[in-house]
């Protein structure tokens, strides 16, 4: 099978199946993004006020982006390019959040939670927190880049092949009726290959 | 397409129900085989056997060349079409067809080609994107079918596909799973209640009654040449007249009426002199030429044809099937006599049909 028939077969078989891989990108984005609040609001030492009410403020945002992403991740499944945008928007949004919280709780020596075995009040256990947030929160905006590039051709693709099919400018069945019809020629003429073959080897 | 053998089985409940007893057939390539019987006769329970749904309690299940007897339903090869579609509402029809594949781990390329090539063939493609929920009837039991078709198997099993159905749509279905026989020249096992479908799908009809296998036959076979009185009444719409009589010297006597026997029917029944036999005689080759006494107490016109309930002798009730409108009355007396040539005798011990 040549590359441009699997394209072909890859493009009709988007018209009946959904983009999980998109979708599923974006549920990953969505997972780090719970990882990191997990580990933001197990903050024991939040005396400051402005820490306080820092971590209220993510509360409300932590749940605006979980439910947008969440939304994004369904939108790219049915390949609507506008949640594309959406989650590049997320992932901007993201990485904007490293200088919120995480620097000023890395800077004011806020970051000491038990978190992976770690011994809270030890030196130097903000920087490692910071630095796990920092990946969570990167990871988060890669998967939801990702999911919309990946979907973003995806969709350009799909669209481009059924405009192609409704104007009539190319007919699946065709395409599909022919290629059986190859594959069935090939089929037989691959025995009769094989008996000239034999009968070489014979004489 | 393969061959199917069943032979010597037998289905044993727990409880020591016998449910199938000695069932013998071989179903060659091709051949669209209808298990027909009433409720509870064991033709389900034989398709389940076959399908590996029910253990086999004895005998031994062949598949093209191979003992299936003991070996689990996906070993088989063999797709289940069942009356309640069994489709996954979650899905779209295409997930739906493609989903025994998709668990085979089948390419996508290759899943998406066998999907639209059923689809094509069950002219499904525009319901391709919808869900179960949207479709009718109808349609849902097509996408059960295409989930078969897709899996290639070396035999359909077919389970009432067509009961949920109403009557419009079982007689359009009937014909595209005729079509669809042809196209894919399949080997189906196909089990029915309904006679119409027995008769108008089936290469052979199975007929069952109590477990036991009552005939093996090609359609015609049964309907002219039933091999018992319950073959005889239970194929055929309305069921056939039945007699109960003796021959003496050349007649058929009955509480109702005597018959002269034909010179063919004398030599046929010539060692039954003597003894009950049972008279059976289709409602459509009764005609309005002889001397038995009937009075109408039901005329029904169908179009094309008439039936005339009534009773003989005031006693015995008796459908007649006229091929024209009539409009008998309550009451009406008419004289019946039988076509000589479509009179079927029955042995009244064995109720087995004389030959």
């Amino acid at each position: 099978m040549t590359n441009e028939t699997k394209k072909i077969l890859n493009n009709d078989i988007s018209r009946y199946r959904k983009n999980k891989l998109g979708a599923n990108l974006a549920l990953l984005g969505l997972v780090f993004n719970c990882l990191y609040f997990m580990l933001l609001f197990g903050i024991k030492n939040s005396s400051s006020r402005f820490a306080s009410m820092h971590i209220g403020f993510a509360v409300i945002l932590t749940l605006i982006s979980l439910l947008t992403a969440f939304l994004s991740s369904e939108g790219v499944k049915g390949y609507n390019k506008t949640y594309c945008i959406v989650l590049i928007v997320l992932a901007v949004f993201q990485i904007i959040r490293i200088f919120g919280f995480p620097l000023y709780g890395l800077q004011n020596d806020l970051l000491n939670v038990n978190y992976f075995g770690l011994e809270p009040d030890t030196p130097g256990v903000s920087t490692i927190e910071f630095v796990i947030m920092l990946i969570y929160l990167l990871a988060s905006a890669a998967c939801f880049v990702a999911s919309a590039v990946i979907s973003y051709i995806r969709i350009k693709e799909l669209n481009d092949y059924v405009q192609k099919v409704e104007s009539g400018e190319f007919d699946p069945d065709d395409f599909l009726k022919k290629l059986d019809e190859e594959e069935a020629n090939q089929a037989e003429s691959a025995p009769a290959a094989e008996t000239v073959d034999t009968a070489k080897e014979e004489n | 397409m393969p061959e199917v053998n069943l032979q010597h089985i037998e289905k044993i409940y727990d409880g020591g129900v016998q449910a199938v007893w000695d069932f013998n057939l071989d179903i060659h390539d091709g051949e669209f085989i209808v298990l027909v019987g009433p409720s509870g006769c064991g033709k389900s329970t034989t398709l389940r056997m076959v399908a590996g749904l029910e253990d086999i309690t004895n005998g031994q299940l062949i598949i093209d060349g191979k003992d299936c007897t003991r070996l689990p339903p996906k070993d088989r090869d063999i797709a289940m079409v069942f009356q309640n579609y069994a489709l996954y509402g979650h899905m779209t029809i295409y997930e739906n067809m493609a989903f025994s594949l998709t668990l085979r781990k089948e390419d996508k390329m290759v899943i998406h080609r066998k999907v639209m090539a059923a689809a094509e063939i069950l002219d499904l493609k525009t319901q391709l994107n919808k869900k179960p929920k949207q479709l009718s009837g109808g349609q849902r039991q097509r996408v059960a079918i295409g989930r078969a078709i897709v899996r290639n198997p070396k035999v359909f099993l077919f389970d009432e596909p067509l009961s949920n159905l109403d009557a419009k749509l079982r007689g359009s279905m009937r014909r595209e799973l005729m079509l669809l026989h042809k196209k894919l020249n399949a080997t189906m096992m196909y089990v029915t209640h309904d006679q119409t479908e027995a008769l108008t799908l089936a290469d052979r009809i199975v007929c069952m009654s109590m477990g036991h296998v009552q005939q093996i036959g090609e359609p015609i076979d049964l309907y002219e040449r039933p091999a018992n009185t319950f073959v005889a009444t239970f194929i055929g719409l309305p069921p056939m007249n039945m007699f109960d009589g003796k021959i003496l010297s050349g007649k058929f006597v009955s509480e109702l009426f005597d018959y002269d026997l034909t010179p063919a029917q004398k030599e046929l029944l010539a060692d039954y002199e003597g003894k009950d036999v049972i008279l059976g005689v289709r409602p459509e080759n009764i005609t309005r030429s002889g001397h038995i006494p009937f009075t109408v107490t039901n005329n029904e016109n169908l179009g094309m044809n008439t039936l005339v309930h009534g009773k003989i002798n005031g006693i015995k009730i008796v459908v007649c099937k006229f091929a024209e409108w009539c409009n008998y009355k309550f009451g009406d007396e008419l004289k019946l006599g039988f076509e000589s040539d479509r009179m079927h005798f029955f042995d009244a011990e064995t109720t087995m049909a004389i030959r």
